[in-house]
């Protein structure tokens, strides 16, 4: 089930309605309602991958339950291998299968060997990248003793299926998560209504601005090489913005969602663009994954307490592999070993945590420094985006080579189109820049009510007549 | 503040939106000079540019056609693909159904509309693949735009739960302006001819965009019901339903990454429902550009090629009913 769809339209009220009319019973009534709501949004797609969450979550519940017996640690190796090596034996059978086959085949032909017929058709199961990573987590975290195991078997399913985040995150901590599920839960209004203005903005980020940009987009890689050097700039540009609002919009919803269940997700998105270096970038790009490949790659990779040639190390091997989590395509591979070449300067330097916290506090424009110092962050990720959105390293660096020398035949995105595309973006980032000390841009508590109503009721038009509602999935659901 | 004070508020909010959307449509629909040009306004832009496309002759030659031998289906690749003309050679009366974008959810309701009238002992649905990934909002459009209204019209945009087709049907019952369909003017795409029962022929010269967006399908399971719903329907009425998949260039079924489990699909989902399933890929030679004007539509010269071997096909199946005296030309 789609957020942007009218099932998802039906389903949030329905379950809202019978979540907290459950209240009075036992928490265990609302946690089974929760599961079963997750399930059905799950099964909406295609109910046969529901077999693998439930898979996933009994291994990981049994192994969780098994560590907290075990004290041997040959015993607890072995239990805490089994939860990684399944779980990412899921993945890989799913998700890596044919890239790693079709990798080996063109090394064969390369070498001239004859190259294996293996192929595997499957298709990938939404959100297979998540509540995998999700999952693991909890095994590792009670292996290391920072979390006691739970024996709740339905609060902790439903903690790896919790719907508003199943399919494309957060992806969230058992720490952070698990002890919601099992504390009893009460409405706060203060936060159920942000959460509703969170998730009215993630959809005007979604359906107004990434599904309307995407069109362009489509436009300008799939005919680069008719295209000029505007087309060409705008296609990367409105690519930019079309990602970050396809996915911080998945995640505003999400977090929105959650919260008018009583329940707080953390934060995945803090304004990426307004990044001043590459490293405040990653602070604030899809924040519970890089957090989640610092804490279980990174660190115990060695981390940054090892010497300078292991640490460049840790970190080349750390952004390839979160660029292997996006897809399985040499594409992402080389995105993220990019983002690792824009980063190892600053790490070298020291100079990777010299801009922390919010641009500009309490003012309301940047100093020219700042605003140079967020121009070229911006298009150092401009550079690593072509990659990530090319269908293969060929296509990417024809868009290159196009760029460079255009062979402009038609326009491919028509001078209104690049119009519109710069007041879809403009329609981001002014107000994104406005509250951006705050924790999304529909916080505006502070203002009357008529105005706020007045700014709801523009917003909600805006999507239904300026949204793009289209067959168009969030792009993350393909991670 | 209780969960149902803020339910409460919500609904008031939802309230207030959808008064405030439907005047605003009001006034988009009956100010012409107002433009909305490729966002969900598209709705309203859509549905007047497919007015006067195919469907609306399709239609009109559709109400008087009786008792015919073959009923043809599907998306524009049946209106484009199922001569008339060859057909009348065998003495078989035909009639294409086919419509812009027609999905399994379409076709049902068109189904329930209009074959009780037609009653054809077969029923050839094309399955193109790529059309299984649709809502059916794309053909809702046209067919609300192009067609008299019914019920099954209001059935078919609810079960399609899209919102751009629920807005072509706000738009037009809104709509003071509406020419009635008995006046709509044609307007076929450039190249298009209108042969008659529901045929239309590309002019042979016509080229259009040869090469196919690199995807994955994933499958609208909706569609796929409405497709098990449809054959089972047509099977109570006693006919026969093949569902086939025309030719289309090989670089387009590659670019389709996951073509062989979605062909496995719709094939275990028509075999369930009781009909046959045959993919006429490989079945014979054509040539991407030569044979084909865009990258998944047979030119008239493919089409000639194609039609012998189909009509093989039901032969060999036993689903042609016995050959008639004289050519019947219905209507």
């Amino acid at each position: 089930m789609l957020f942007n769809s009218l099932p998802f339209a039906a389903f949030l009220p329905v379950v809202f309605v019978l979540y907290w009319a459950a209240q009075r019973s036992d928490l265990r009534v609302q946690n089974i309602l929760i599961l079963v709501a997750s399930y059905v949004f799950y099964g909406w797609w295609d109910y046969r991958f529901l077999a693998l969450i439930v898979l996933s979550s009994t291994i990981d519940y049994v192994v969780g339950r098994a560590l907290s017996r075990s004290t041997g640690a040959a015993r607890r190796r072995t239990l805490l291998s089994f939860s990684v090596l399944t779980n990412l034996g899921l993945l890989g059978t799913f998700k890596y299968f044919n890239f790693f086959v079709d990798s080996l085949r063109d090394l064969f032909v390369a070498v001239g060997l004859p190259s294996p017929g293996w192929t595997l058709d499957v298709v990938l199961p939404v959100g297979i990248s998540f509540y995998t990573f999700q999952t693991l987590s909890y095994t590792i975290d009670v292996y290391r003793g920072r979390l006691s195991a739970t024996d709740d078997p339905i609060a902790f399913f439903a903690f790896v299926s919790f719907f508003p985040q199943l399919v494309a995150g957060p992806i969230e901590r058992a720490e952070h998560l698990l002890p919601q599920f099992l504390a009893p839960r009460r409405f706060d209004s203060t936060a159920a209504s942000d959460g509703a203005r969170q998730m009215l903005w993630g959809l005007f980020k979604k359906i107004v601005v990434a599904d309307n940009l995407a069109l362009y987009v489509q436009n300008a890689f799939s005919q680069a090489g008719s295209a000029g050097r505007i087309d060409l700039i705008a296609g990367v540009v409105f690519f930019a913005i079309q990602i970050y609002c396809d996915f911080s919009g998945y995640s505003d919803i999400a977090i929105g969602s959650a919260r008018l269940f009583g329940f707080s997700l953390r934060r995945n998105f803090a304004y990426p663009y307004f990044a001043r270096d590459i490293a405040e970038f990653w602070r604030r790009w899809h924040i519970s994954l890089s957090t989640w490949f610092r804490d279980y790659v990174y660190i115990p990779l060695g981390g940054s307490k090892s010497n300078t040639r292991r640490r460049l190390i840790n970190v080349m091997i750390t952004f390839g592999l979160s660029g292997l989590w996006h897809g399985a395509n040499w594409t992402f591979v080389i995105w993220g070993l990019l983002n690792a070449l824009y980063y190892v300067p600053l790490m070298v330097s020291g100079t990777h945590r010299a801009n922390v916290g919010p641009v500009a506090p309490g003012k309301l424009l940047p100093s020219a420094r700042e605003v140079l110092a967020m121009t070229m962050t911006f298009l150092l990720t401009l550079v690593a985006w072509v990659f990530f959105r090319a269908a293969s390293l060929h296509d990417a660096m024809d868009y290159f080579a196009y760029l460079a020398r255009p062979t402009p035949t038609i326009d491919v995105i028509p001078l209104a189109g690049l119009l519109r595309g710069a007041l879809l973006s403009a329609a981001i980032v002014l107000p994104e820049w406005l509250h951006r000390e705050k924790e999304h841009a529909m916080a505006v508590d502070g203002l009357p009510v008529a105005g706020r109503w007045v700014l709801y009721l523009a917003v909600g038009l805006s999507i239904l007549v300026l949204g793009n509602f289209g067959e168009v999935q969030f792009i993350y659901f393909q991670f | 503040m209780s969960p149902w004070q803020f339910g409460r508020r919500a609904v008031a909010f939802a309230s207030l939106l959808a008064t405030a959307y439907l005047a605003l449509l009001f006034v988009v629909v009956n100010s012409p000079r107002i433009r909305f040009p490729e966002t969900n306004l598209w709705t309203n832009q859509t549905r007047k540019s497919m007015l006067g496309k195919p469907t609306v002759l399709m239609v009109r030659e559709l109400g008087v056609a009786r008792d015919l031998d073959i009923l043809f289906t599907g998306s524009s690749h049946a209106y484009r693909t199922f001569d008339p003309r060859f057909f009348d050679t065998k003495n078989l009366r035909t009639f294409n159904m086919g419509t812009t974008g027609q999905t399994p959810v379409n076709t049902y309701f068109l189904m329930r509309d209009h074959f009780d009238q037609v009653r054809a002992p077969l029923v050839v649905i094309e399955t193109y693949p790529d059309i299984f990934r649709l809502d059916g909002t794309f053909s809702s459009i046209d067919l609300i735009q192009n067609t008299a209204w019914s019920w099954s019209t209001v059935r078919m945009v609810l079960a399609t739960k899209s919102l751009p087709a629920l807005n072509a049907l706000l738009f037009d019952a809104l709509d003071l302006h509406r020419v009635p369909v008995d006046q709509i003017e044609p307007r076929l795409d450039p190249g298009d001819t209108y042969v008659g029962r529901g045929y239309v022929e590309k002019r042979s010269d016509v080229t259009w965009e040869q090469r196919a967006p690199t995807r994955s399908i994933a499958i609208n399971h909706t569609q796929l019901r409405y497709l098990r719903r449809t054959i089972e329907w047509l099977r109570r009425r006693g006919s026969r339903v093949l569902c086939i998949v025309q030719p289309i260039p090989e670089p387009t079924r590659r670019a389709i990454k996951n073509y062989a489990e979605v062909s496995e699909t719709i094939r275990a989902t028509v075999t369930l429902a009781g009909a046959e399933y045959v993919d006429f890929n490989g079945m014979i030679d054509l040539t991407p550009g030569t044979d084909f004007y865009d990258y998944h539509h047979m030119r008239q010269s493919a089409v000639e090629k194609f039609l012998p071997v189909f009509y093989a096909e039901l032969v060999a199946r036993g689903l042609i009913p016995e050959p008639r005296e004289a050519a019947g030309t219905t209507p």
